[in-house]
């Protein structure tokens, strides 16, 4: 088999610097050559761009008497209760002051351990490290989104439910049908957060790669000449659309066709803590190399009326128990 | 009126691995979600159901495990709204350890060598196996047998150990 000399050796200096005792060698260690079949796309997470991460350090945690876990504890906005006219004379009722509060909680994000005789290692015609390296990264990015989306699908309960905890607390459904992808859909969507009893404003949208090429398909009497000819020639990119930001992710896994969620803008979402973040640790012993990574997290998606969802298909009947003839 | 309150505290519920956990980073462990309704604690055992979550208790052919994280520790579940937990993680019973844990029936008799099997009353206890310890599954055997740790908890130490069930009568 032929071998690159010149990868070969960029191979054997990876290895080298990898596997030195050295820490300024293994800092050294070069990145090796691209030229290799890719089989499948990869991206880098969405949940980091709906919440960007915030460091947190050991001094920032809250201790507990029951348990050694990492804990931070955080105040939530307090609710007031209504103002109330009254006749001259009459003196104001008392109310105590409080504010709910919550636990963002922690735990370790953790790729496999991978192994190898470095003489297998030699062979490849690519550099295996780097390209490992990044898999693992990708791989704990795509951990982090498929828990922020389970945590965002409890948060908007199932299509259609007008008896969920969240019409019950925010007093608007999480999860509707709008109808086809067309101009007045995507309308109907947008008035998702802002018809809970908190008024927030779409922020960020999410949506898969095969979903956009509905949007890209909307015609200039839908968007306009000059939006639908340049979507046509260029496609969709990462973009401003009715006022908010629309990410496109490959996971279907998570996001899938004809779905779209919106999120408000990080302030009124919930956290994101990088107690540890992302370290990759690597150990050479005689002829054995070991490398796995791992992170320390907590995130939460606090406020359900700072997520909904939506559903292209079906037809629109509104995103409120009464619209649904069920208030 | 003086404080009758006692908070719960970490080392209510214990796993102490005493030997044999050489090299910590290679130990034999398994992760899993545990089944839907289980409330086991640190220390529990564990056996695989037929979906591959983690109940409390054993079965006749069934690995044993011993629970490294609760239920309901705070990295393997959460408050609502946090993307955090949804597995624990377990010892498994082959890997060559002497333990201890908290979690077994106290009014056994746990002399050195006495074979230990699921206990049929708590699930996720272990208690003394019958003269005929065939026929249920033996999942260790007592080495110290019940100590008292350093917050006054009873533990049983033992050395885990799998023989499934031989009889089937």
């Amino acid at each position: 088999m032929f071998v690159d000399p010149k990868v070969k050796a960029i191979n054997e200096a990876v290895l080298n610097g990898l596997t030195s005792s050295d820490p300024y060698l293994q800092k050294e260690a070069q990145n090796g050559v691209n030229d290799y079949l890719r089989l499948r796309a990869r991206e880098d997470g969405f949940t980091r761009r709906i919440q960007p991460p915030v460091n947190v350090t050991p001094a920032d945690l809250d201790r507990q008497v029951d348990t050694v876990k990492p804990v931070i504890v955080k105040d939530m906005e307090p609710n007031s209760p209504a103002a109330y006219s009254v006749p001259f004379g009459t003196v104001p009722m008392d109310r105590t002051m409080d504010a709910p509060r919550y636990r963002v909680m922690f735990d370790r994000i953790l790729t496999h351990r991978f192994t190898a005789d470095v003489a297998n290692l030699l062979t490849y015609d690519l550099d295996i490290r780097q390209i490992f390296n990044d898999l693992m990264l990708k791989d704990m990015l795509a951990e982090e989104d498929r828990k922020y989306i389970a945590v965002a699908d409890a948060a908007v309960g199932t299509l259609n439910d007008t008896a969920s905890t969240r019409v019950t607390d925010v007093g608007a459904l999480g999860y509707v049908q709008v109808g086809a992808l067309t101009r007045t859909s995507l309308t109907d969507a947008m008035k998702g957060l802002p018809s809970t009893n908190r008024h927030l404003s779409p922020s960020r949208a999410l949506i898969n790669n095969i979903t956009i090429w509905d949007v890209v398909a909307l015609d200039r009497t839908d968007v306009g000449g000059d939006l639908s000819e340049e979507l046509f020639i260029n496609g969709f990119a990462e973009r401003q659309i009715m006022g908010l930001t629309w990410m496109v992710t490959i996971k279907t896994d998570l996001v899938p066709l004809n779905v779209m969620y919106q999120f408000a803008a990080p302030k009124f979402l919930g956290d994101f803590f990088t107690l540890e973040d992302v370290t990759v640790s690597t150990k050479h012993e005689n002829y054995m190399f070991e490398m796995f990574a791992y992170e320390m997290i907590g995130a939460t998606l606090k406020n359900s009326a700072a997520v909904c969802k939506t559903l292209f298909s079906g037809s629109y009947q509104g995103w409120t128990a009464a619209e649904f003839g069920s208030a | 009126m003086a404080g009758n309150l006692t908070p719960s505290q970490n080392f209510d519920h214990v796993l102490n691995v005493v030997s044999g956990s050489h090299g910590r980073m290679h130990d034999l462990q398994y992760y899993a979600a545990p089944a839907s309704g289980e409330s086991f604690v640190k220390g529990s055992l564990l056996y695989l159901d037929a979906s591959g979550n983690l109940v409390a208790g054993g079965a006749a052919h069934a690995m044993p495990m011993w629970a490294i994280t609760g239920v309901d520790d705070l990295d393997a579940n959460s408050d609502v709204g946090n993307i955090s937990g949804g597995v624990v993680s377990a010892f498994v019973a082959t890997g060559g350890y002497e333990i201890f844990t908290t979690e077994y029936k106290a009014t056994d008799t746990y002399n050195p060598n006495q074979l230990l099997t699921a206990d049929t009353s708590t699930a996720g206890y272990v208690m003394a196996s019958a003269a005929a310890y065939s026929n249920a599954v033996v999942v260790g055997c007592v080495s110290k047998g019940v100590q008292t740790d350093v917050y006054n908890q009873s533990v049983l130490y033992f050395w885990p150990m799998f023989i499934p069930v031989t009889q089937t009568t």
